[in-house]
């Protein structure tokens, strides 16, 4: 809250028809679409990895993590690389964008909290609601989406080969965002740093 | 100022470490060997400039206490005090407190606790009484100069291993890009886009390009040099990492009421930092195997007419471009009556099944396998050997185990040279590439036309009379298309088996940086890691470990046909009723029984 005057820029980008947010110093870079390394066994929210200039950078869909549908790619597609911290280290998380929108500045008095009812993406993913002249859009929360305690990290074992397709943990399949509920140490609301 | 200051204590601190490393080491020499002299002149020196050190830093508590240490060794040195199996135990845990009060000693919480008042006091009465507090003056005063260490001693340097992950990495993309430039040149010419083009383009085009190609061959080389240049910066002796464990055994030994001593060979080997990190705790689980199950109380070795005292050797060698770890103990060896016991158990052998030593004792790689009847500190020879053997498979080693009945038991390591290169071999799956490593693989064939017809999942072909199981990778990975005509098999080596990958397409071997997978998608069965090709494209590389077992596992399954089934009802019972999961970490002796029921006559 100390920081809770400051305006601050997010980045919109489009994943299922829907227009979405993360806050722009959470941004690595803007990539063009490539066709990236399937990894079998892997969630099916993770399409693979592709190599970013020597380093292998998985590569998530946003509209099968959140529940959004798939989209074709398309000359408009491309990858917008977002910094989370993985068991210590700064890596570098790529997420399919059907286009990128534009950069907004909002200032706290532009973010509303998200309301319970009538969002298309449920649970904790989302921090907050902004505010444009003419609509909303939601803002990413992007540890929660792809850090520690999202079930993307750490259960995707089990999915390789058919026989091992049991070994999913109930509820631990990718479509099922909103059943992850991971310990998280501010409240999925707070304002945006 | 303030970095030069940092830096000192960085390595003050790196120092004390290796300094307690070779007290403890001189310290137990000396309790087996009282007169060497050597190992007393090693444990004095040592504490004398650890005191010297501390005291230029100021750290005046570590000198007074180093100091207090210093004085019995000095008595020890005069002979006016006898080395004893007390006096070193006290000594050691002089270290056990030193270790806790320097890494303290820069923010002033170096503070001696009870147990090291304690312990000064021990000291003070083997001097005879007197007391030991030290005017502090006369510490300061020894310390006034700060110490020299003469000339002579290699420049060296300490560099975090990441950033000399990071220029392997940036050396591979670099040769990505050279290779990417060197298709640029020969497309220009018309030329398919292949390294050979390239080279003939050299021969024949203009004088120019023939230039720049040879330009091209030559920094292909320099890079080469490079890559392996800090490849070597990153290997480290393996003595350092041993030599921790001379006090461990020694404790551990004591805490069961035995007495055991670490001998270590091939100290000098140089391994990976990476592969020395990962095979601490696989060496923690077996040394306290051996010391909990292997070695027996003395009175039992001296029944059997051996010494007493125990032996435990930590041995690394080189062998066939890999790195050759050995625990070894001359213990009782395994206890096959018990193992049997557990495993039958477990349902992992049938009853009544007599499998022989080697395939019996494969079990206790098995998650949750122990002989241990009471939980101790050291564990059950069992306990841990799943740990071992994941962590050995997840730096793309293995682990083998020998052992005879009163004679002692041998745990092997193979270990590859390094973890950031591996010498791959890339093979073509529908419009997928996979690499596995080259060390694995014994030989390619092509598939035989019957089998082409079976498109099933998997088969047994025969390999010069002997029956190989095989795998389809394109169904295995879940690769989509329909298969070519002409289907090609790899025949990989795990552990002593073979298993025949099938896969469209041979492309050849080449050096390759292997680049983690990072931590969203670690821990997948199959995988190890990836690399980046030369086109840049990313490549995951197999792990042949996960991989054969699948590929066993299923065999145990019945998919070998009415054959597979005879005689592997243990086997196959077992799977049923572990579930998925645990199925896959089926040790291979036991998966593999069924595949040797099939007749090896009438599947070619």
């Amino acid at each position: 809250m100390k920081q809770g005057h400051t305006i601050e820029q997010f980045l919109t980008f489009f994943v299922g028809g829907e227009e979405l947010a993360i806050n722009i110093l959470r941004i690595r870079e803007i990539v063009a679409y490539r066709t990236p390394t399937r990894i079998p066994g892997a969630a099916a929210a993770l399409r693979g990895v592709i190599n970013l200039r020597g380093t292998v950078v998985p590569i998530l869909d946003l509209g099968i993590k959140l529940g959004l549908g798939e989209h074709p790619v398309s000359k408009n597609t491309c990858v917008v690389v977002v910094e989370v911290i993985l068991d210590g280290h700064l890596t570098g998380v790529g997420v399919v964008a059907e286009s990128v929108g534009q950069v907004v500045e909002l200032s706290p008095g532009d973010i509303e909290q998200p309301p319970a009812l009538g969002m298309r993406i449920q649970g904790n993913a989302v921090i907050g609601l902004g505010k444009l002249a003419t609509s909303f859009f939601p803002i990413l929360d992007v540890d929660a989406l792809l850090g520690h305690g999202s079930e993307l990290h750490g259960a995707l074992g089990a999915a390789f080969g058919e026989e091992h397709a049991r070994g999913l943990p109930p509820g631990g399949g990718p479509e099922e965002g909103r059943e992850a509920t991971p310990a998280r140490p501010r409240a999925p609301h707070a304002t945006p740093r | 100022m303030d970095v030069g200051h940092e830096a000192i204590l960085r390595v003050f601190l790196a120092e004390a470490e290796e300094s307690f490393l070779d007290l403890e080491e001189a310290l137990i020499r000396l309790e087996s060997y009282p007169d060497d002299e050597e190992a007393l002149g090693t444990l004095f020196r040592r504490v004398h400039s650890l005191k010297g050190d501390a005291s230029s830093l100021g750290f005046e508590r570590v000198t007074a206490f180093a100091h207090a240490m210093e004085n019995v060794l000095d008595r020890l040195r005069s002979h006016a005090l006898f080395v004893g199996r007390e006096l070193v135990t006290v000594l050691l845990r002089c270290i056990d407190e030193l270790r806790r009060m320097v890494p303290a000693a820069p923010s002033g919480g170096d503070v001696v606790s009870e147990e090291g008042k304690a312990l000064l006091d021990q000291l003070a009465a083997m001097l005879g009484g007197g007391a030991l507090d030290l005017p502090e003056a006369e510490a300061r005063q020894q310390g006034v100069a700060p110490t020299y260490r003469p000339g002579g001693q290699a420049r060296t340097l300490r560099v975090d291993v990441e950033k000399l992950d990071r220029m392997l990495g940036l050396v591979g993309e670099i040769i990505v890009a050279r290779n990417r430039m060197g298709r640029a040149l020969a497309s220009e010419e018309g030329r398919e886009g292949t390294r050979e083009g390239t080279l003939e383009m050299a021969r024949e085009g203009a004088p120019g390009r023939s230039e720049m190609a040879q330009s091209q061959e030559e920094t292909d080389r320099l890079f080469t040099e490079l890559r392996s240049t800090i490849m070597q910066a990153r290997m480290v002796p393996i003595g350092h990492t041993f030599r921790g464990y001379t006090r461990a055994v020694r404790d551990l030994a004591g805490k069961a009421g035995k007495i055991a001593r670490l001998k270590i060979e091939g100290q000098e080997v140089e391994v990976d930092t990476r592969i020395v990190e990962q095979i601490r705790d696989p060496l923690t689980h077996m040394i306290g195997n051996a010391i909990g199950h292997g070695i027996e109380p003395p009175a039992a070795r001296v029944a059997a007419g051996k010494d007493p005292c125990g032996r435990i050797v930590l041995r690394a060698r080189h062998a066939h471009g890999a790195i050759v770890v050995e625990v070894a103990d001359d213990g009782a060896g395994l206890d096959r009556g018990k193992i049997l016991e557990q495993a039958r158990a477990l349902g992992l052998v049938g009853e009544g099944a007599e499998p022989p030593d080697e395939e019996l004792f494969q079990c206790v790689f098995h998650p949750g396998f122990s002989t241990a009847q009471a939980i101790t500190t050291s564990a059950g020879r069992g306990v841990g050997m799943d740990v071992v053997r994941r962590n050995v498979e997840a730096v793309r080693g293995s682990v083998s185990i020998e052992s005879r009945a009163r004679e002692g038991c041998t745990i092997t390591l193979r270990l590859p040279l390094t973890l950031a290169i591996i010498e791959g071999f890339t093979v073509g799956v529908g419009t997928e590439r996979y690499v596995l490593p080259l060390d694995a693989i014994q030989e390619c064939i092509d598939l035989p036309e019957r089998e082409r017809e079976n498109c099933e999942r998997r088969g047994v072909i025969n390999l010069r009379g002997r029956p190989l199981p095989y795998l389809r990778l394109r169904a295995l990975l879940r690769v989509g298309g329909a298969a070519p005509v002409r289907e090609s098999v790899v025949v990989v080596e795990h552990e002593g088996k073979q298993v025949g990958l099938v896969v469209d397409e041979l492309e050849g071997k080449s050096q390759m940086v292997i680049k983690p997978l990072g931590p969203l998608l670690q821990g997948l069965p199959g995988l190890s890691g990836s690399t980046i090709l030369e086109d840049g494209e990313v490549a995951l590389i197999l792990d042949v470990g996960g991989v054969c077992r699948l590929a066993l596992q299923e065999g145990a399954h019945g998919g070998l046909g009415p054959h597979g089934n005879s005689g592997a009802l243990g086997a196959h019972g077992a799977h049923g009723a572990l579930g998925a999961h645990e199925a896959r970490e089926l040790p291979h002796g036991v998966a593999r029984r069924p595949r040797m029921s099939v007749p090896p006559t009438g599947r070619t």
